[in-house]
C-alpha cells in the first residue's frame, strides 16, 4: 500500500516537472519522491522506475491514440534497436523508468544520510 | 558508506541524465531521453487528421491583420493589406511548415554539413560547396539586392516572419530532425535566401563539360570530336521556331577560335549536380484549346526528396494575387499564375561555367600570370566547423577568373596535365533575378513579362508565358556571356585576355518568341535555337523530349486541360520509337543465348510505353546503355578520366543506321566487331544482367523496380522515404522520372475569365514526417493524378476552405 502510494507520488512528480524541466525531471520525481518517503534502495529505485514507465507509456499511448500518427512505426526503425512502433512505446517507458529509478536510489540514499535512523 | 552510496548513485543519476541527453555512437543518436520523451521528444511531432492551426495568432512588426485559408491539402491562401506584411506571414507560416529543410538546405549550400553529422563524407562536401565560392557568391549578391529598396523590403520582412516562428519554439515543436539529430535551430538571415537562390544557381548551371571535353577532344581528334559532340544537328526542334529566331548580332567577337587545349585533365571532378535537372514547359494558344483560352503547363525536372523542393501558396495584397509554388527560404511565387497572366520555367541548360588553367608564380601561390604580368591571388580562409573533430581551415584563392576550385593536393590525380584550375561561373556574378518573381507575381501582360524577365540573371531559364489577353510566348532568359565559337568548350588559358569572356548577349537579343502561327511554344531543355543564330549557345541539351512534345502538341486539337495532364504523364519512348527497329533488325537471333532470346521477344511485342509493370522499357535501357558504353569505352579508355561519350540518342541513330558506325569496333581486340556484333552481344549482357537484378533483389525486372523512382528524406532517412515508386517514364521521356529525379511539380493553368488550374507535387505541404501532409500527393502524383488549385478571388472567398486564421499585429 505504501508502495502503491510512493509509485503514485513519482507520477504525480512527473506530471509536474514535465510544465517545468525538460526530460530529465523525471531523475528529480523519483528522487523527491523516494527522499521523502523511503530509505530503501530498492523501493526507491522500483517506484521511480515503475512510476516513471507508467507516465510515459500511457502519454506515448494517448498521443498515439489522439492523433493516429504512425510516425513511431518509422521512428523505430532509425533508432539502432530493433523494436516495433508498439515496442517503441515501452522502451520509451523503461528509459524514462530507469532515470527515474536511478533518481530514487539517489534520493533514497540521500534519505539514509538525512535520517539515519529511521531506515524506513 | 552512506555517504560514498549517495554520492555514487547521484553522479550515476546524473551521468545516465546527461548520457541520454545528447550522447551519440558515431552518427547515431543516443539521446534517448530527450528523443523519446513523451512530453518533448519525438511523440510530439505526431500531428492527427485535422491540423490544429490556431485560430488568433500574434506576429510582431505586422501592420495590419492578415487572414490565411487552408484548403485539405494544407495549402496557404495569405491575404494581407501590404506587401511587408504578406511577405512576413509567407515567412512565418513557410517556417512553420518547412524550418528544418529550409536550414538544412542552407547547411548544404554554405559548406556547413560537417557541423551536424560525423560522416567523412561531410568535410568533402562542404570543401566542395566553399571552393565553389557559394557563401562568397551569395555575400556579393546580398549587397547588390540590398540596395534595391523594395528587395531589401522583401527579404527583411521574410526573414523577420521566419525567426518571428523560430522564437517562439520550445524544443517540444521542434522538427524532429533536430531532435534526432541534436541541434536547435539558428536565426534566418537574408544571407540564407540569397544563398538558397544561390544553390539553385549551382543545381541548374553548375553542370560543365570543359574537362571531358577537353579528354574528348584528345580521344577523338579535331575532326570527329566536331561530329560526334555536335549539338546543333537536323534533329533539333529549337525552343524557337526557325523563322523566328535572331539572324545578326549587335556585338562582334574576336576570339581564338582556333584555340585547343594541348594538355589532358586528370583532376578528380567534385560531384556536379544531376545532368538530367531539366523540366518540361509549354503553351497552347486559344486556336488550339476546347475552350478558347490559352493554356500553360510546367513541370520542373528536379531531385526528387522530401520535404519537398516545392511549397504550394496563394499570396494576396489588395495590388496583386499570386497562386503557385515557392521556394521554402525564399520570398515570393516562383512557378504559378495570377488572374492575367501564367509563368514556367526549364533550365536553359546554357554553359556558363567556364574553366581557365592558372599558372603561379611560385610556390607561395599569391600571383598569377595573366596578360604577361602577375596579378595578385586573394585569399579567403574558410572555416569549417566539425562536428565532434578539429576545426578545418581551407584556403580558397581567387582569381580575375573567380575561385581556384582544383589545386595541387586537391583532387588532382598524378599526371601531367594543368594542376590549378580556376572556375568562371556567371553564379558568382551578383543579379537581380529575384527582383523577376517579385515583377511576374505582379505582371498583367506580355510586356510587364518582358520587363520582369530584363532583370533576370542566372541560372538561365526558359521563361514561358500565357495571358488572359491570348498571348503566348517564351523567352530564353539569363546572363548568357557572348562567346566565339567553341570558347568555353574546353579548358582554357587563364593567362590570356583573349580567353576571358567578352561581354553578355544582350537581353534583347536572348532567344524569345511570342504567338506563332501554330499556336504553341514549348521547351524541354533542347537546344534554343537553329545554326542561323548568330552566337554561340553551347550547352547539355536534350533532344528527344522535346520531339515528341512538338509531334504531340502538333497534332493535337481542341485542347482540354485533362490532355495536357495526359502529355505531362506521358511515358511514350520517343528514343526507342525511332532507333528500336533498326537495332532490332541487326541483332543475329541465332547467336542469341536462350535469355538473349526472350529479351529480343520481349523487346518486339513491347508497345514502346515506358510503363511500371512492363519488362520491355527495363531490357531496352538497360541494353541501350551497355551499348552505348561499349561502343565508346574502348576510345575513351585511351584518355584519363573524366571524359564523356557522344550522346545515347545519337550513338543509337548511328548504330541503327544502314551505315556502319567504325567505332562498334573494340579496338583493344584483334578482331573487327561490327555494330551486328556489338548489338547481339549486348542484348546477350543486358538479359543476363535482369536476371540477376531480379535474383539479388528478389523482385520482378520490370521497369518500376529496375528504374527505382525514389523520393528520398533530405537527411536520408529511410523510414521517411519512398523507393521503387509505381510510376513510368525516364530521362529523354516527358514523364521524366529517372532514379531519384523526376517532375518536381506539375501544373496546368487556363486562362478564362477567371483561371482554372491544376497541380501535384511528390510530398506534401508539411516538412513534418509525423504529419498526414508529409506525403499525402506522392501517390495521386504517381498515379498521374491532379488537384484543383484554388485560387481565391478575395479573402472572403470560401471555395475548397477547411480551415481560416488571423494573424494580428502584437499589440505594443
Amino acid at each position: 500500500m505504501k508502495f502503491l502510494l510512493h509509485v503514485a507520488v513519482v507520477i504525480a512528480l512527473g506530471l509536474v516537472l514535465a510544465l517545468f524541466l525538460p526530460w530529465w525531471g523525471v531523475a528529480l520525481a523519483g528522487g523527491i519522491a523516494a527522499l521523502a518517503l523511503t530509505g530503501h534502495l530498492g523501493r526507491g529505485f522500483l517506484a521511480g522506475l515503475l512510476g516513471i514507465f507508467l507516465l510515459w507509456t500511457v502519454v506515448a499511448f494517448l498521443q498515439v491514440n489522439a492523433t493516429g500518427s504512425q510516425l513511431h512505426e518509422g521512428f523505430a526503425e532509425l533508432l539502432p534497436l530493433p523494436l516495433s512502433g508498439t515496442g517503441l512505446i515501452f522502451f520509451s517507458g523503461l528509459v524514462g523508468g530507469l532515470v527515474a529509478g536511478l533518481g530514487g536510489l539517489s534520493g533514497s540514499s540521500l534519505r539514509r544520510i538525512v535520517f539515519p535512523s529511521r531506515r524506513r | 558508506m552512506r555517504y560514498f552510496s549517495a554520492l555514487f548513485f547521484t553522479i550515476l543519476t546524473i551521468g545516465a541524465c546527461w548520457f541520454l541527453d545528447h550522447a551519440r555512437l558515431s552518427s547515431v543518436p543516443l539521446g534517448f531521453g530527450r528523443v523519446l520523451d513523451p512530453y518533448n521528444g519525438f511523440w510530439q511531432n505526431m500531428e492527427g487528421k485535422t491540423p490544429d492551426y490556431p485560430e488568433n495568432i500574434d506576429l510582431t512588426g505586422l501592420k495590419a491583420p492578415v487572414q490565411v485559408h487552408y484548403g485539405a491539402r494544407g495549402v496557404p491562401h495569405i491575404f494581407a493589406e501590404n506587401t511587408d506584411d504578406l511577405y512576413r506571414a509567407q515567412g512565418y507560416i513557410t517556417a512553420r511548415d518547412r524550418l528544418w529543410q529550409m536550414e538544412f538546405q542552407i547547411y548544404a549550400a554554405s559548406g556547413r554539413i560537417s557541423e551536424l553529422v560525423f560522416n567523412p563524407r561531410a568535410i568533402e562536401l562542404d570543401r566542395a560547396r566553399r571552393r565553389h565560392g557559394m557563401v562568397k557568391a551569395a555575400e556579393d549578391n546580398l549587397k547588390v539586392l540590398e540596395a534595391d529598396p523594395e528587395m531589401k523590403a522583401a527579404l527583411d520582412a521574410y526573414t523577420a516572419g521566419v525567426n518571428a516562428w523560430i522564437e517562439q519554439l520550445s524544443f517540444a515543436e521542434y522538427p524532429l530532425e533536430y531532435k534526432l539529430i541534436d541541434y536547435a535551430p539558428e536565426p534566418w538571415t537574408n544571407l540564407k535566401s540569397v544563398l538558397l537562390l544561390k544553390y539553385m544557381a549551382w543545381d541548374l548551371s553548375g553542370n560543365s563539360r570543359d574537362f571531358e571535353n577537353t579528354n574528348a577532344f584528345a580521344a577523338f581528334g579535331a575532326k570527329e570530336y566536331n561530329r560526334l559532340f555536335a549539338h546543333l544537328t537536323d534533329s533539333i526542334r529549337p525552343i524557337i521556331p526557325p523563322d523566328m529566331t535572331l539572324d545578326s548580332a549587335s556585338l562582334t567577337l574576336a576570339g581564338d577560335t582556333s584555340f585547343i587545349p594541348d594538355w589532358l585533365i586528370s583532376q578528380r571532378k567534385i560531384a556536379e549536380p544531376n545532368p538530367n535537372n531539366g523540366s518540361n514547359n509549354w503553351v497552347v494558344a486559344g486556336s488550339k484549346t476546347a475552350s478558347g483560352y490559352p493554356m500553360l503547363c510546367n513541370d520542373p525536372h528536379l531531385g526528387l526528396r522530401l520535404p519537398a523542393i516545392w511549397y504550394e501558396v496563394q499570396l494576396t495584397t489588395p495590388e496583386h494575387s499570386v497562386y503557385g509554388v515557392s521556394l521554402p527560404g525564399s520570398p515570393m511565387v516562383i512557378i504559378g499564375f495570377n488572374r492575367d497572366i501564367a509563368w514556367g520555367v526549364t533550365n536553359s541548360s546554357r554553359d556558363v561555367m567556364d574553366w581557365y588553367y592558372i599558372e603561379y608564380q611560385d610556390e607561395n601561390k599569391q600571383a598569377y600570370r595573366h596578360d604577361d604580368q602577375w596579378l595578385p591571388v586573394e585569399t579567403r580562409l574558410e572555416t569549417i566547423h566539425r562536428r565532434g573533430q578539429a576545426t578545418f581551415v581551407d584556403t580558397v584563392r581567387y582569381t580575375l577568373h573567380g575561385p581556384v576550385v582544383y589545386e595541387a593536393g586537391y583532387r588532382d590525380r598524378d599526371s601531367a596535365g594543368p594542376a590549378n584550375v580556376a572556375m568562371h561561373w556567371e553564379g558568382m556574378q551578383p543579379d537581380f533575378s529575384m527582383r523577376t518573381f517579385f515583377a511576374l507575381n505582379r505582371a498583367k501582360n506580355y510586356n510587364d513579362y518582358r520587363r520582369a524577365l530584363s532583370h533576370y540573371g542566372t541560372p538561365g531559364q526558359n521563361f514561358v508565358f500565357a495571358s488572359r489577353e491570348g498571348d503566348i510566348a517564351i523567352t530564353q532568359q539569363g546572363k548568357f556571356p557572348a562567346k566565339w565559337r567553341n570558347q568555353g568548350r574546353f579548358i582554357m588559358d587563364g593567362s590570356r585576355p583573349d580567353h576571358l569572356w567578352q561581354g553578355y548577349i544582350p537581353f534583347a537579343e536572348n532567344p524569345t518568341a511570342k504567338n506563332p502561327e501554330r499556336g504553341y511554344l514549348f521547351s524541354a531543355n533542347q537546344a534554343p535555337v537553329g545554326p542561323e543564330y548568330p552566337y554561340e549557345t553551347s550547352g547539355r541539351y536534350d533532344d528527344t523530349r522535346s520531339r515528341r512534345i512538338d509531334q504531340r502538341l502538333a497534332a493535337m486539337q481542341d485542347i482540354t486541360p485533362q490532355d495536357l495532364q495526359a502529355l505531362q504523364n506521358d511515358n511514350f519512348n520517343q528514343e526507342a520509337a525511332e532507333v528500336l527497329p533498326g537495332l532490332l533488325a541487326k541483332v543475329d537471333v541465332a547467336r542469341l543465348s536462350e535469355a538473349g532470346k526472350a529479351a529480343y521477344d520481349s523487346l518486339r511485342a513491347w508497345n514502346l510505353q515506358n510503363e511500371p509493370a512492363l519488362f520491355g522499357p527495363a531490357f531496352y535501357e538497360t541494353w541501350v546503355d551497355k551499348v552505348r558504353w561499349n561502343t565508346w569505352k574502348d576510345e575513351i579508355g585511351r584518355v584519363d578520366k573524366p571524359s564523356s561519350m557522344p550522346d545515347r540518342y545519337y550513338t543509337l541513330h548511328w548504330l541503327a543506321d544502314t551505315v556502319e558506325l567504325s567505332y562498334a569496333d573494340d579496338i583493344t581486340t584483334p578482331a573487327t566487331e561490327t555494330s551486328r556484333d556489338l548489338l547481339t552481344v549486348q542484348l546477350d549482357s543486358a538479359a543476363q544482367a535482369l536476371r540477376e537484378f531480379a535474383d539479388a533483389e528478389a523482385v520482378p525486372a520490370n521497369w518500376q523496380n529496375l528504374n527505382d523512382v525514389s523520393i528520398t528524406h533530405l537527411a536520408s532517412l529511410v523510414p521517411f522515404s519512398f523507393r521503387r515508386v509505381e510510376t513510368g517514364g525516364n530521362h529523354g521521356i516527358v514523364n521524366a522520372n529517372f532514379n531519384g529525379h523526376g517532375p518536381s511539380w506539375r501544373m496546368v493553368v487556363e486562362l478564362g475569365p477567371e483561371p482554372v488550374a491544376y497541380g501535384v507535387y511528390p510530398g506534401g505541404q508539411s516538412g513534418n514526417p509525423g504529419s498526414p501532409l508529409y506525403a499525402n500527393m506522392v501517390a495521386p502524383w504517381a498515379e498521374g493524378e491532379y488537384f484543383k488549385l484554388h485560387f481565391l478571388s478575395s479573402a472572403t472567398d470560401r471555395e475548397g476552405v477547411k480551415f481560416s486564421q488571423t494573424i494580428n499585429p502584437e499589440a505594443p
